[in-house]
């Protein structure tokens, strides 16, 4: 991966094909270019979750590279077993260690091992593919799912008494002081594409947090998943942000924030909120916004 | 024809044996081993106009099922086995080159 | 040449480890497993294990961390206790499933709540059907060989089946012994090479990628669930000739699953496992120069099930007596029924009686040694008396009796509660 890949030079060969995820899938979209930038020498690790459910169905096996279902808790872990093994072995130091974990086990069962992963400096590539509730299970409520959407655990919405952005893993990556940390987005390619490849560079361990829209949890249409990745960059939800060696960089900034309707009003799992409640978040959002440029500044 | 075509046995039986012997040493198979196609999922169909085209291939980029790929003139082409008709394709086309259509009524034709 | 040394339970395991070469040791500490742990992160800081030590965050992580170094194909170890061993749980399942040939040293401890540190059986006896191998090991020197067999057990191409060998806690992992240590070159020449080969079930392949680890629909999963019962059965087997042939390479040793002792012509039976063998033993012993027809049976493998060897032992064509009645003396309960090891033992009997046509002997359930509570050699020549009055209970018939399970050593405590 001497050479830089750009969304023209992004290469031919496929390894994510035949997989059973809905129509649309962005979490299948994220691993699908994530293992185009890295070539077949991976080994990859899928908890439990939607995208081991669509990409290992005996006898149909989506992933064209070596993979493997991990426990549900455990893929920090067992990411972790891998990259020890090869420090043990002479002959795969080339071999990318790869990640693709929901949210629900990212933020939530999974946080553990992750964060045991990360402290130890594992040379891995952790990668959340977000869709922001448990889907394969149903679309229940996850660390991850912003105010006020529904799902089939919050019916009404989800409302903590206090109004909270949802889980900053990009936070929680960084506080563990690893090289590199980035959020990215289905709906900015160029951008995702450089943050993979910056982190497969470095020594040790990765992490990122890619939006990935779920049309099926999140009752929009199977077109929009490339849409709301832009969306939910340019209303200002979903901040594109790199933690480099200690460095914080905001990687698009939009000037000014599409209003907050543009975003939720195409998905069912908003339906409920009232104009107060979307004024709420708009108002959770620019804190998080004015946190997030303190951070830059602070870094050098 | 904008759709890719294949030998019949493009997507590959599951070779394995009915004989327990015959079977993975523990719960595993070779990657990439397709059995199944997702031909069936799809109500409609992205029917593209090569005219307009000017081969950026977002749609390919873009596509979560890897079912658009490049044709020798680098013009894109729907994989029948892949596509789920998910119409990602046609709203990303910046040509507007791609049209969703009934699915059942393109198989009638 | 082999070294003689002192060494505990827990060292001797360490010891034994060191000689398989594993490439990565992963743990997360626990009374009383630490001895194990730290004594192989001394080995590996000081360059006499050229592995991979990983500090990890949790129990669940030490199992599926190791699991994950084995798909990328070298040899592994980690080790538990209790809680721990629960904690785990799910691991242990996945990893037997995913037919990974892992070995563990489990140190026994009894289950919170109330919590306990001390060594019974509880924990093991809990995932006996999570498709391990089950190894109880009676002294040091057992615990060393064992894991060493362990290795050449799991990763026979027939078996594939993870080994968790068990040590009692305190009894066992902290007694200092005297220990034969063979030598690395021995061990060398015993087991295959510390990295799998290229190809092997369940391992990566850069070559031909695999997909590990799979999803299967009923009908599917039903055969692989088939394929892991077959093998596992098969294992009695392996564990056998591999007993057979560490005996020619280090000249000791049991082969089978079942160490049988004074029992051919006993009537009288005690079937236990673990380091109160020893104790048992000893009682034997006595009663044998008293004229009392006692025996031992010392269950060395709890899975693969050792029903032939059972067989053999209580009916097969050496025995010069008809065994009259068997205690199963056991560290654990299965709470609203009675210890895990005669409910084992009664079912494999009924079946073996039945092919025999013959009564099955009186199987009593004797419960004792909870929470670490000590056995001792009175309390177990008591039982052997019992035995010989065909399971009768002691003469104020309620004293440490609930059910079909006989609690030993409640016998203080119940006359001050109750009179």
């Amino acid at each position: 991966m001497s050479k830089k890949i750009t969304i023209k030079s992004l290469p031919d060969p496929e390894y994510f094909v035949g997989h059973k995820a809905c129509g649309g899938c962005g979490g299948s979209l994220v691993v699908r270019w994530v293992l185009k930038v890295l070539g077949e020498r991976c080994f990859v690790v899928v908890p439990a979750g939607c995208m081991s459910a669509v990409g290992f169905i005996f006898p149909q096996m989506a992933f064209g590279v070596n993979a493997m279902i991990a426990p549900f808790a455990a893929t920090g872990a067992v990411l972790s077993g891998i990259a020890a093994a090869i420090r043990a072995r002479d002959d795969l130091k080339d071999v990318h260690v790869v990640g693709f974990a929901g949210d629900g086990a990212t933020a939530d069962i999974g946080l553990q091992s992750l964060s045991g992963a990360l402290d130890r400096r594992e040379k891995i590539i952790y990668i959340c593919y977000d869709n922001e509730a448990y889907m394969n299970t149903g679309v229940q409520k996850s660390g991850a799912t912003p105010w006020g959407a529904r799902t089939s655990t919050s019916a009404a919405g989800f409302r903590p008494a206090i109004g909270a952005p949802k889980k900053d893993l990009l936070r929680v990556a960084a506080a563990h002081g690893i090289p590199y940390a980035a959020t990215a987005s289905v709906g900015h390619p160029a951008d995702f594409l450089k943050k993979i490849q910056k982190a497969a560079a470095v020594d040790g361990p990765s992490f990122l947090h890619v939006y990935a829209p779920c049309p099926t949890g999140w009752g929009c249409a199977s077109d929009s998943t490339i849409r709301l990745g832009k969306s939910v960059v340019d209303t200002g939800l979903w901040p594109l942000a790199e933690y480099d060696h200690g460095a914080l960089r905001i990687t698009r900034s939009p000037a000014k924030f599409d209003p907050l309707s543009s975003y939720l009003g195409e998905q069912a799992r908003f339906r409920s909120l009232s104009e107060d409640d979307v004024a709420a978040l708009a108002t959770i959002r620019d804190e998080a916004w004015k946190a997030l440029r303190a951070w830059e500044r602070e870094t050098p | 024809m904008s759709e890719v075509e294949k030998k019949p046995c493009a997507i590959a039986p599951f070779e394995c044996q009915h004989d327990v012997d015959d079977w993975p040493g523990s719960p595993q198979l070779t990657s990439g081993h397709l059995a199944v196609s997702n031909r069936s999922w799809r109500t409609q169909w992205p029917q593209i106009d090569l005219s307009p085209c000017n081969k950026c291939n977002l749609c390919l980029l873009y596509c979560p099922d890897a079912a658009i790929v490049k044709n020798a003139d680098g013009f894109p082409q729907i994989d029948g086995d892949w596509c789920k008709g998910c119409g990602i394709c046609a709203v990303e086309c910046p040509k507007q080159c791609v049209r969703m259509i009934d699915e059942e009524q393109r198989i009638a034709r | 040449m082999s070294t003689l040394a002192f060494l505990s339970g827990n060292e001797a395991v360490a010891e034994g480890v060191r000689l398989a070469r594993p490439r990565v040791v992963a743990a997360y500490p626990i009374t009383p497993q630490t001895g194990v742990v730290e004594r192989l992160s001394e080995m590996v800081d000081d360059g006499e294990l050229a592995a991979q030590f990983v500090h990890v965050e949790s129990e669940h992580s030490a199992l599926s961390l190791v699991m994950g170094s084995c798909a990328t194909g070298v040899r592994t170890f980690t080790a538990t206790s209790s809680q721990g061993l629960l904690y785990m749980a799910e691991i242990l399942y996945y990893s037997s499933g995913g037919r990974y040939p892992l070995v563990m040293m489990n140190a026994n401890r009894a289950l919170a709540l109330p919590w306990n540190i001390y060594g019974d059986h509880s924990d093991s006896l809990a995932l006996i059907s999570s498709g391990w191998i089950q190894a109880y090991a009676e002294d040091a020197q057992e615990s060393l060989d064992m894991i060493i067999q362990a290795y050449a057990v799991a990763e026979d191409p027939a078996v594939r089946t993870p080994v968790l060998v068990n040590l009692d806690g305190f009894v066992l992992t902290h007694t200092y012994e005297s220990v034969s240590v063979p030598d690395q070159a021995e061990v060398d020449a015993f087991l295959p090479p510390p990295d799998l080969p290229a190809g092997f079930p369940g391992t990566f392949n850069l070559d031909r990628p695999q997909s590990l680890g799979i999803t299967a629909g009923p009908g599917d999963y039903t055969v692989f669930k088939y394929l892991q019962h077959r093998d596992m059965l098969a294992a009695g087997e392996v564990i056998r000739a591999t007993g057979r042939r560490f005996a020619q390479s280090f000249g000791r040793g049991c082969s089978e699953l079942i160490e049988r002792y004074r029992s051919d012509d006993a009537e009288i039976i005690i079937v236990t496992l673990g380091s109160v063998a020893g104790t048992v033993r000893v009682v034997v012993d006595q009663l044998r120069a008293a004229g009392i027809a006692a025996g031992l049976l010392r269950i060395r493998y709890l899975r693969p099930f050792p029903a032939r060897e059972l067989d053999a032992a209580l009916f097969g064509e050496q025995r010069t007596a008809r065994v009259h009645a068997v205690g199963v003396l056991e560290k654990d309960i299965s709470f609203g029924h009675q210890g895990s090891v005669a409910t084992e033992v009664k079912a494999a009997l009924y079946d073996l009686a039945a092919e025999r046509a013959l009564a099955p002997p009186r199987v009593v359930n004797f419960v004792a040694g909870l929470g670490g509570h000590d056995i001792s050699r009175e309390q177990i020549a008591d039982l052997f008396a019992r035995l010989a009055s065909a399971g009768q209970t002691t003469a104020d018939g309620r004293i440490g009796r609930a059910g079909a399970a006989n609690f030993i050593g409640l016998e203080g405590y119940v006359k001050k509660n109750h009179h």
